[in-house]
């Protein structure tokens, strides 16, 4: 397959952003089926907006799954990757859970003004975009490491 | 290759530079500097504490930098690239010292003055998080086969540079239970305590430096052993075809 890539004309980067949106599909699926059972079982009344979760929640899918096709690629070729993948994703996606619990968290009590809630979606955004960035120009080097 | 006399000399120099501001420091901050209204002599960790904290926020710099320098050089100048690959490793290694006495320190002196070790709220957590991104920098180098581990390690150093400034940012971000910053944001330190921090940070500084210049030459021996001996393994092979 890496091969394959090679001979293509297409930049790395195109098989990257192909996988990273194939993750992001499946895991939405798996999402918009167990959403509702989380407000069904946990008895959620989302006292906030309810809409800002529509937002917060593909944002939040996107910063970790972009970081974890990138990351499982990454340790493709090393010795216990089941390993390194964890131990890799846990600090950098820290950030990301930080940011979007505290968004859901006031979304849902409503204990948090939105300006503040506002600030949580525009950091994930924002961590969404350089993470984003940074894994679509460093594919091409970790693909061809060697 | 034998150390050039230059630089002997001057590595010794800058060791007994760094011993003198060192103990200066150690004279300034114990002895000198006023006990502190509130926490009394406990204080007196903040002068140990916060220059390790912020060498562990500026070596992943010099890491990155060095590893955008071998990500650069990777084909264009495999020689530089091999330096620029043992500067990070140097970097990597002293950021990990440096966080983990900051963080140790931080767990002694919370201990102290706010009876828990740990809390997890923004600075502390990124923190934390950062020791965790070089171990497992490290560890990466370690897991990966040969020839692959200096360019993984290298995005890896690029990842927990962008990390960084969150690291930063969550000081003006969150409230925590961390004391708001000492010199941002008009926080203020008190004239007199000035000159035990400034000699302690220039103290921990110098070592900091120090050490990792001598870890990188030390790698750098290590690297030009490795293609001696490759060389020699070359050669041998070449040999026993006539």
């Amino acid at each position: 397959m890496l091969e394959a890539q090679r001979m293509a004309p297409a930049p790395a980067s195109a098989l990257f952003l192909g996988k990273a949106i194939a993750n992001m599909l499946f895991v939405l699926v798996v999402e918009a089926v167990l959403a509702p059972v989380f407000i069904v079982f946990y008895n959620l009344h989302v006292i906030g907006n309810p809409w800002l979760l529509a937002l917060i929640l593909p944002l939040g899918t996107w910063a970790l799954v972009v970081n974890g096709t990138f990351f499982a690629v990454l340790g493709l070729r090393t010795r216990n990757r089941e390993l390194l993948l964890p131990l890799l994703l846990l600090p950098i996606s820290l950030p990301a859970l930080l940011e979007m619990v505290q968004a859901t968290t006031g979304v849902l009590t409503a204990e948090l003004d939105p300006l503040q809630i506002n600030t949580w979606i525009v950091q994930l955004a924002g961590y969404d975009l350089i993470f984003t960035l940074i894994c679509l120009l460093l594919f091409d080097t970790v693909l061809n490491a060697e | 290759m034998p150390r050039p006399a230059t630089t002997r000399i001057v590595a010794w120099l800058w060791f007994f530079a760094t011993l003198a501001v060192l103990a200066v420091g150690f004279r300034q901050a114990i002895f000198i500097a006023p006990t502190e209204a509130t926490m009394g002599n406990v204080q007196r960790i903040f002068y140990y504490h916060v220059p390790s904290a912020m060498m562990g926020l500026v070596f992943p710099y010099v890491n990155f930098i060095a590893s955008l320098a071998y990500l650069y050089w990777r084909r264009r100048d495999p020689l530089k690239a091999l330096t620029a690959d043992a500067l990070a490793l140097a970097s990597a290694e002293v950021t990990i010292v440096f966080v983990s006495i900051g963080l140790m320190t931080g767990m002694l002196w919370a201990r102290a003055s706010w009876g828990i070790w740990w809390t997890w709220d923004a600075r502390l957590t990124t923190y934390l998080l950062l020791w965790l991104l070089y171990v497992s920098y490290l560890l990466l180098r370690r897991f990966s086969s040969t020839g692959e581990s200096h360019t993984l390690a290298a995005v890896i150093s690029v990842f927990a540079a962008v990390d960084v400034p969150i690291v930063f940012m969550s000081i003006q971000w969150w409230r925590t239970q961390h004391p708001s910053p000492v010199f941002a944001d008009g926080g203020s330190l008190d004239p007199s305590m000035w000159p035990a921090f400034l000699w302690n940070l220039a103290g921990w500084a110098m070592w900091g430096t120090l050490i990792m210049l001598f870890r990188f030459a030390l790698e750098r021996r290590r690297q030009l052993a490795e293609q001696e001996a490759a060389l020699v393994a070359i050669e041998a092979s070449l040999e026993t075809h006539q």
